[in-house]
């Protein structure tokens, strides 16, 4: 396959050179780009494109040709300016070292900073990609809480209760019902499940969206239920199974067994307020039975505002709606606290613990390149004292202070650039890094919230843009001037008789005030890193707990996928009698150790709940009725899943329709309902599967499973047999020692052999699960840990240099001092005495501020306290041996100072 | 036309004669390349052909896409009159000045 010339160089070229230019030039590079990748590899190729990227935007900048156009004072000003450019760029050159180092840190602090930030633009700040999406509005139900009386949640609406939203409301120009929805896409050799919405009619003129072919659903097509099958196709999935053919408009597609008529194709990445649809199909095709179930809360209702209705008028109105909604139909439990609420599209695009974990690392992330500036300010000072010969004798010739501070500045802004462009590489290499590394968002935020879905839309746009761009330079320009100017000040304001009767740059001394400022600065460093180690550690710590917590279950070579049965295609009854074939047909093949059916798989959340009563006890208000889960189980579940039976049995192959029902129950449920009594034997009843009424009796007790995500705690749950209910969709878990390259295909195989028509989706080892449901928490300390490790690193590198500085300075007094019979030791002690005194400094500074700066962090840690003294302690520890260890290197160095060399230089 | 072309404008409207209708960014850099042995920075090229277009020696005009450069069009350029004059004139007083030395410039640089 051809690559396609780096994308960064490419548009930093379309930055440089001006619109008439730059087809033409990237063309040419794109054109030799392919020739030196076919001679001589990629990487070369990618290079190559990146000097002469680098060659063409030096030249423009120099060029001269518009300059006759400028008026003289510019011209002036512009002229100086390319002198000290030149001449920037010459010094750097002769000093490769210098530069190479801090273009080497810079470029890590400025490429993470753009890493953290274009997430932190995609997620947070960047306009969802939707026409004038400030005026669009998600208009939620507010509902009572089951289990949590008195409490109202936002909730999502039922079809019958929006239609009165929409008849009666008057702010909004527009409103759209929909639903994620999924399909088995049939009628091909290869069947795919697609995700997509069932969408109003009105959906796509609410979005501002057009088609990029064909048209949308029109509102004839949409009025009623029961109205045709109609698709409109994502742009990718057009592509991917029409190879893009323009003529598919009028032609079918099968999804769940029934043609739909395909009538437009969405603009390339319109994924849905879902961010991930890849078909659409009218809500109307649903059933006049389906749509006017009152209480089938099910669609997520989205408004555009009208051009003049403000926020605050529309949120006004859609609550007396809701009151409305709520007298018109009235709760069946007689329970109040029914309405609606209209919250602003962009407030709800992210769940806040996301918001607050990016908005943290950016903060870390900031705090990295604060102590690069610091490191690279150390640097430029030893490099200006170095030059105060150069820069005295220009004094001296009647250049101006200014001018002095402005050439020093030039160099640092063309250090500053020069960094920022290769931090732009760091950035994209970091920003592609971890888009691979990105799990499935449902897993990562809580669900039922729109959240997901934006999340997802906002971050199909991550990526460079003019913005990122503009973020990047303006980032260049803040860390030039924090590192440049005072170095250039100083440099600038030294004694001019003084500094040219000094000798070599090598004996110069900086004075006590240089000294003290470095100090301070390391002091700084210390106390700066000493908070990002907290962090880092604080998050490490909670990873280790999440680990460590008791699941419930094994979640070790166990494959998991997951298969949904159409729903005209088979009844209830056939599903179950499916599911029950095709675990009985697997675990016939040598390989398995075990197989079972689940309806719903650890660790993931989104079970199943409803409430439970108890047969034989007097009967509860509906409002005080306990909240469980329920699980739908083959018989080996238990045994599959290593699930610990604590009392009774297991289903076995005989609870099946026609015996006594039977449930198994966790031990959370036990405790909830029993006390201490033995629950085996009890009765119990759900209102789901069936299995209301007078219940069914408890045959068993299970070890409690965390279903749900790994930090909550476990709820009552209430295990039914598949084989006395009814289930079209869930899970199949294999435990088997193969790897899962080798059953995945005996799974296809058998699944094949049942429905030709039938997608196996979701595959994935019930580790990689785990490692879903805890990934924010792992990224987190994952990319804290690494940001403390860079700080950590910069510290001893300040600490280094500063005391080896400070010792090369010294030298003539440490030789004096070792002339007149100081020892060996007490040289050593005296540097080793200076380091102790600035880390113990820097780690007091760091307590201080790490302490109450933790307790922003407290919401993303798992059994972890913000001031966990273990954790302080040891990084205190950890900080003081690092600052030791990079300051024994200098120390070292000055015991082994010779007198007469140092005295006789003088 | 006060200024005098310098070197590399020099050689650049050489290779603008010699490549005739496919003179573009690409086929211009590997004449010069090929013909002189030295490297050309890009850079250097894309401003001087600039500046001999802001002078009126070369023209350019917008050619067609295809496929090996990602679909994007090539600017073609073709040597002015102004131009052919200029490189005239140059070429004319240098061989005047080199006129009887052939037998000693060839040995110097062998």
């Amino acid at each position: 396959m051809r690559h396609a010339p780096p994308r960064l160089s490419d548009s930093i070229l379309r930055l440089v050179v001006s619109q008439d230019d730059a087809e033409a030039i990237s063309g040419d590079l794109e054109e030799t780009f392919h020739e030196v990748a076919a001679c001589r590899g990629r990487l070369a190729a990618v290079l190559w494109h990146g000097r002469q990227v680098a060659s063409i935007a030096w030249a423009h900048i120099f060029s001269r040709s518009n300059e006759a156009a400028e008026p003289p004072q510019r011209r002036r000003t512009m002229a100086a300016f390319r002198q000290d450019l030149f001449y920037a760029a010459r010094s750097l050159r002769k000093q490769p070292g210098f530069a190479a180092t801090a273009v080497l840190m810079l470029a890590v602090g400025i490429g993470a900073n753009v890493a953290i930030f274009s997430l932190v633009n995609a997620v947070l700040l960047k306009p969802l990609p939707f026409a004038e999406p400030d005026r669009l509005m998600i208009v939620h139900m507010s509902a009572p809480e089951f289990d949590n009386p008195g409490v109202t949640g936002r909730m999502i609406w039922s079809y019958p209760k929006y239609v009165l939203f929409r008849e009666n409301q008057q702010v909004f120009e527009s409103t759209t019902a929909f639903s994620s929805w999924t399909w088995n896409i049939t009628g091909t050799d290869s069947p795919e499940r697609a995700i997509g919405e069932l969408v109003e009619g009105t959906y796509f003129q609410t979005l501002g969206i057009n088609p990029e072919v064909g048209r949308t659903f029109s509102a004839d097509e949409t009025r009623a239920p029961g109205s045709v099958a109609l698709a409109m196709l994502g742009h990718g999935l057009w592509t991917r199974r029409f190879g893009g053919d323009l003529g598919v408009i009028g032609r079918d597609i099968g999804l769940n067994g029934i043609p739909h008529t395909i009538v437009g194709v969405l603009p390339p990445g319109f994924r849905g307020l879902t961010g991930q649809a890849e078909i659409w199909v009218p809500i109307t095709t649903l059933s006049a039975g389906d749509l006017g179930e009152k209480w089938n809360h099910s669609y997520t209702v989205v408004a555009r505002r009208k051009a003049g209705t403000a926020v605050a008028s529309a949120q006004a109105a859609v609550t007396l709606l809701g009151e409305m909604i709520a007298t018109e139909i009235p709760d069946t439990m007689g329970r109040s606290g029914w309405g609606a609420l209209a919250v602003p599209l962009n407030d709800d695009r992210t769940d806040p613990l996301l918001r607050r974990s990016l908005v943290l690392l950016l903060v870390a992330v900031a705090s990295v390149l604060l102590l690069v500036c610091i490191n690279v300010a150390n640097l430029t000072l030893a490099r200006a004292l170095g030059r105060q010969r150069e820069v005295a004798i220009r004094l001296a010739l009647g250049a101006s202070r200014l001018r002095i501070v402005r050439q020093l500045m030039t160099e640092s802004l063309l250090l500053a650039i020069v960094s920022a462009f290769a931090g732009l590489a760091v950035a994209s290499a970091l920003v592609s890094l971890g888009s691979s590394m990105m799990p499935d968002l449902r897993m990562v935020l809580p669900p039922r919230s729109q959240a997901v879905g934006l999340t997802r839309v906002g971050l199909g746009g991550v990526g460079l843009d003019a913005g990122l761009l503009l973020f990047t330079f303006a980032v260049a320009i803040v860390t030039a001037a924090l590192f440049g100017l005072a170095p250039a000040w100083r440099a600038s304001r030294r004694d001019l008789t003084d500094a040219m009767k000094r000798g070599s740059a090598g004996s110069v001394s900086t004075g006590t005030r240089g000294v003290a400022i470095r100090n301070v600065m390391v002091v700084a460093q210390l106390a700066l890193a000493l908070v990002l180690l907290t962090a880092g550690g604080l998050m490490v710590k909670s990873v280790v707990k999440l680990q460590a917590t008791e699941l419930g279950f094994d979640p070790s070579s166990l494959l998991t996928a997951r298969i949904a049965l159409p729903s005209p295609k088979y009844t209830p009854q056939r599903a179950t009698q499916f599911f029950d074939d095709l675990v009985g047909r697997l675990a016939a093949e040598p390989q398995m150790t075990s197989v079972a059916y689940g309806s719903c798989p650890p660790v993931s959340g989104g079970c199943n709940g409803t409430m439970a009563t108890f047969p034989g006890r007097p009967p509860a208000p509906p409002a005080s009725r306990p909240l469980v889960s329920v699980l739908w189980a083959s018989p080996k579940y238990f045994e599959t899943l290593g699930i610990r039976v604590v009392r009774g049995r297991a289903f076995t192959e005989h609870d099946r329709v026609g015996q006594p029902k039977v449930v198994v129950i966790n031990e959370a449920a036990a405790r909830a309902f029993w006390g201490h009594e033995d629950p085996v034997g009890k009765r119990i009843a759900v209102g789901q599967g069936g299995f209301g009424g007078d219940g069914a009796e408890v045959v068993g007790v299970v070890a409690d499973v965390r279903y749900g995500a790994v930090e909550t705690s476990v709820n009552p749950d209430v295990y039914l047999p598949l084989l006395q209910s009814t289930r079209t969709f869930g899970f199949i878990f294999i435990r088997s020692g193969a790897p899962p390259a080798a059953l995945v295909p005996l799974l296809r195989r058998d699944v094949q052999a049942l429905d030709a028509d039938l997608p196996l989706t979701d595959i994935k080892m019930m580790h990689e699960r785990f490692g879903d449901a805890t990934w924010r928490t792992r990224m987190g300390a994952w990319l804290l840990g690494l940001f403390a490790a860079l700080a950590l690193l910069l510290a001893a590198l300040g600490i280094y240099g500063v005391m080896s500085q400070g010792v090369q300075q010294r030298t003539r007094e440490i030789g004096v001092r070792i002339a007149l019979g100081a020892a060996r030791g007490d040289i050593l002690r005296l540097i080793i005495g200076r380091v102790i005194g600035i880390a113990l400094a820097g780690i007091a500074l760091g307590v201080l501020l790490a302490v109450p700066a933790m307790r922003l962090l407290a919401t993303l840690l798992y059994q972890v306290r913000p001031g966990d003294p273990a954790v302080f302690s040891a990084l205190a520890l950890i900080l003081l041996s690092v600052a030791l260890l990079a300051g024994y290197l200098p120390a070292r160095r000055a015991t082994r100072v010779d007198p007469l060399t140092t005295l006789r230089a003088e | 036309m006060s200024y005098p072309i310098g070197d590399f404008e020099q050689r650049i409207l050489f290779a603008l004669v010699r490549l005739g209708a496919d003179a573009y960014g690409v086929t211009i850099r590997g004449e010069i390349e090929a013909r002189t042995g030295r490297a050309v920075s890009a850079g250097a090229l894309y401003t001087a052909l600039d500046r001999l277009e802001t002078r009126g020696l070369v023209s350019s005009r917008l050619g067609e896409p295809t496929p090996e450069r990602g679909g994007k069009r090539k600017r073609l350029y073709t040597v002015q009159p102004a131009g052919e004059r200029a490189l005239a004139d140059v070429y004319e007083s240098l061989r005047q000045m080199a006129s009887g030395l052939t037998t000693r410039l060839k040995t110097a640089k062998g």
